[in-house]
Parts: structure tokens; sequence; C-alpha cells
């Protein structure tokens, strides 16, 4: 009899006790991750790797090629937000209505990567136009071919995708992979790349007089069962002060303020 | 001491230069193919190359005798041609540009010109560096007077080298300095890459 007595005054205890509990885990948990922010998926552009997390870490990222993840919103992939490494991808989605009006974020630059050791002797851009080297360069539809291709006119070596063994990477992931494992004495990548993998590879200076410009676009996605909250929430933690500061850190260009 | 040009005698010399470069010039627009038409431009594969390095250093150009007009040293007769030669310059960065719109890479990239003040401070370091560039960008055209592909775009370097080199012989002039005889020497890109990238900068993030 006993039991039952004690159990029953002890239940509505334990109860509230337990109610309390959860209610305060849902208060910590709400004030740690604001609203939606657990929610946003991100596509972002394979040169955003490093910056992105940092910037916000709870987002969901999915990281690739511009034109890949372009396509793959396109076909109703469920992304909130789009990042591209050049206006082309995010223009051609603001076009379709697929996402908000692209706001440039930040820029970057391409340099010149070689694996430490150097094996090819490379000591300059011009150094390829002999021939005879392993260049791992983007393919023409994603942003980092299609800058390294306007780069090579301007300087007048488009002859250098001819004279040496070229392999066509489908991002810049891909590009910084090769010239790190040595499987190329070369590949053209953003500034920002050189810094993913110190220790294994180099980065030489191109000329700045035939950099193209590289500008990095974001917008809010448009489809059905988006988190618009959350999107908007985090393009606006990218273009904030703290945002900016950390995009310079990892060696991005800033635009100015919009 | 400071020759005006536009009043100075011509010498033996600087006669035999100026029939040199003009001999450069009809050499390039005679290499063209009596086939092609000579009208608008079409650069085609690297022909980009030297029109985007004739772009840089025109721009560079212009911006230094726009701001060596101001340097002290020269007389009236003097700055009113550096001025004059600005805006010779900057028409031919509109020459260039409309040459180069109908290929993707004529954007320039937001970099601005930036000329130290410490090198317009004398009249002898504004004409040093004014040789120094002109001679620098005259190198890259009459190298790509023989690495160009299509006819019209050799002529528009042909017309911009011989403007290139009246006015490097005009800044010899100023400089008292004997015209140099025969043919102009030809540079490479990378060089004229490296001087002028000396000169542009990317504009501070706010």
């Amino acid at each position: 009899m006993t039991k039952p007595h004690m159990s029953s005054c002890a239940h509505p205890r334990r109860r509230r006790r337990a109610t309390l509990a959860s209610l305060t885990s849902v208060v910590i948990l709400g004030l740690a991750v604001p609203a939606g922010a657990q929610a946003v998926t991100v596509y972002a552009a394979s040169s955003l790797r490093e910056a992105f997390p940092a910037v916000a870490g709870t987002p969901t990222y999915n990281f690739a090629g511009s034109n890949q993840l372009q396509l793959q919103i396109e076909r109703g992939a469920p992304a909130d937000v789009f990042a591209s490494a050049s206006p082309r991808e995010a223009q051609a989605l603001f076009n379709e209505g697929r996402c908000s009006r692209p706001v440039t974020f930040a820029t970057n630059t391409l340099v010149l990567l070689v694996p430490k050791s150097n094996p090819g002797h490379l000591r300059s851009v011009y150094s390829l136009r002999g021939g005879g080297h392993r260049i791992a360069v983007g393919s023409p539809a994603v942003p980092i071919g299609d800058y390294t291709r306007k780069l090579l006119r301007r300087l007048g070596l488009s002859s250098i995708l001819t004279r040496n063994t070229v392999s066509s990477e489908p991002n810049v992931g891909a590009i910084v992979a090769k010239v790190a494992l040595g499987s190329a004495d070369a590949g053209f990548t953003y500034l920002t790349d050189g810094r993913t993998a110190p220790g294994r590879v180099r980065a030489i200076r191109l000329p700045r007089y035939a950099q193209p410009p590289v500008r990095y676009q974001m917008c809010a996605v448009r489809r059905p069962g988006v988190d618009a909250k959350g999107a908007s929430s985090f393009i606006a933690r990218v273009r904030s002060s703290a945002g900016r500061a950390v995009l310079a850190r990892y060696g991005f260009g800033l635009p100015p303020r919009g | 001491m400071h020759t005006d040009l536009d009043t100075a005698a011509i010498s033996r010399a600087r006669f035999l230069g100026l029939g040199a470069i003009s001999g450069v010039t009809a050499l390039g627009l005679l290499a063209r193919p009596s086939t092609a038409p000579a009208a608008v431009p079409h650069p085609t594969g690297d022909d980009e190359g030297y029109l985007q390095v004739g772009l840089t250093g025109e721009r560079i150009l212009a911006s230094f005798y726009s701001r060596a007009a101001h340097a002290p040293g020269f007389t009236a007769g003097e700055r009113r041609r550096l001025a004059a030669t600005g805006s010779l310059r900057r028409e031919n960065v509109r020459r260039i540009l409309m040459a180069l719109a109908e290929t993707p890479a004529s954007d320039l990239a937001g970099l601005v010109v930036d000329i130290p003040r410490s090198a317009l401070h004398t009249r002898g370091r504004v004409l040093r560096l004014g040789q120094e560039l002109e001679g620098t960008l005259q190198g890259a055209y009459v190298r790509g007077l023989g690495g160009t592909a299509d006819p019209a775009t050799r002529i528009l370097l042909a017309r911009l080298l011989a403007s290139c080199a009246q006015q490097l012989q005009a800044l010899q002039s100023m400089a008292g300095m004997p015209s140099p005889s025969g043919l102009p020497g030809v540079g490479g890109l990378e060089s004229a890459g490296r001087t002028f990238d000396r000169y542009l900068r990317t504009p501070a993030s706010p």
C-alpha cells in the first residue's frame, strides 16, 4: 500500500521535473540555434569549402562546381541558398525565376599552383610555353575553367593548353588535389585554394593586368518548401561585418558594401 | 634647354629614327593579306594578348601624361603637349576597347592605375618613367605585329606603334637625348606585363 501511495505522490513531481527539463532544453536549443538555421541548405562553389563553414557552422552544405550545382537546382534539388564562383550561374537561375536577385559577396584572383617540390621547375606561367608539362585546368563549363581560359587569352598564352598534357577537372577542388598529390606539374586555381593544402603546394602569382574579374554571387533559391527565412538570414550573415572578416581571413577579396 | 617638340628642329638621327618606325609600321600594314577585310579587328586566339597588354599600357600612359602635365620643371608648351598626349592615349584606350568588345575578356577587372607620387616629383623622373613606359609598350607592339593572326588587329597595332614611337621620341627630345636610329627593339609580353603590373593596384576593400 505504501508503494502505490509513494508513487502517486512522486509521479507528479517527476513529471514536473521532466517537463521542466525538456522545456529548458528546448529553450537552450532555441537560443543556441537561430530559427531556421538548422534547416537551411547551402549549395556553394567548391572554393568556398573552407570559408563558409567558418562563417556559419549550422547550415547543411553541398560544395561542388557552380555549374553542377546550378543544374541540380534547376532539377529541383532542395537548396535554400546558392553561392556561385561567377555571376553566370546565379544570374541564369535568377533569369529563370529560380532565385532572388544575386548579390556579389566576394572576389578572388587566379594563381598557378605547383607541388611544393615543383618537379616541373616552373618559375612563372611563361615556363609552360615550352610544353611537356602535365597541367590541371577546370573544364570550360566550370567558372575556374572559364576564368583560366580568359586569363590565358589575355596573356597570349592559349597555346599552352595544346602544348602540354592537360586534364580537364570538374571543380577547383579536383585541381588542388591533383597538384597536391603530384599528378599534375601545375594547375590554375584561385588564390584562396593555395591555402587549403599548405605544405604540399605553392602558389605562383599571375600577372595582375591579365586577371579576369572573379566575382562570387549568392542568391536565395525559390522553390516550394524553401526555408526563405533561413536563406535570407544566412545571406545577411555572409554579408555582415563578421562574415566579411572571415572571408578576408581566408584570402577572399571583398566588394564595396552595397 | 628644354626644347618643346613643336618648335624643335629635327636632327638627322631623329629623322632616321622616325623613318625606321614608319618602316616597321608600313611592314606591319603590308603584311596583311590582300584578300582580308581591314575594317574591324576580330582578334583571334592569342591576338587578344597583344591588345590586352596594349590596353594596360595605354591606360597607364593616359594617367601618366595627365599627371605629368602638372609636374614641376616643364614649360607651358611642354605641359600642353603632355596634356594633349594624355587625351591621345585615352583615345587609344577607346580604340583597343572597341577592338576587344567582341571578345569575352575585355573587362578591366576593376584595377586602378597607381603611379607613385615620387616618380613624378621632378622633370627628370617624369621623363625617365615616360620613356620606360613608352619603350616597353613600343616593344610589345612590335612583337604583336609579328604575332597577330587577324589582319585588322595587326593594322590597329601598327597604328598604335606609330603613335607610341612618336611620343617616345618627343620625351627623348624633351630630355635632350639623341633620338635612336634604327629599328625599335622587340619586347616580350612577359616583361611588359611585369613592368605594367608595378603600376596597377586592386582598390582596397572598404
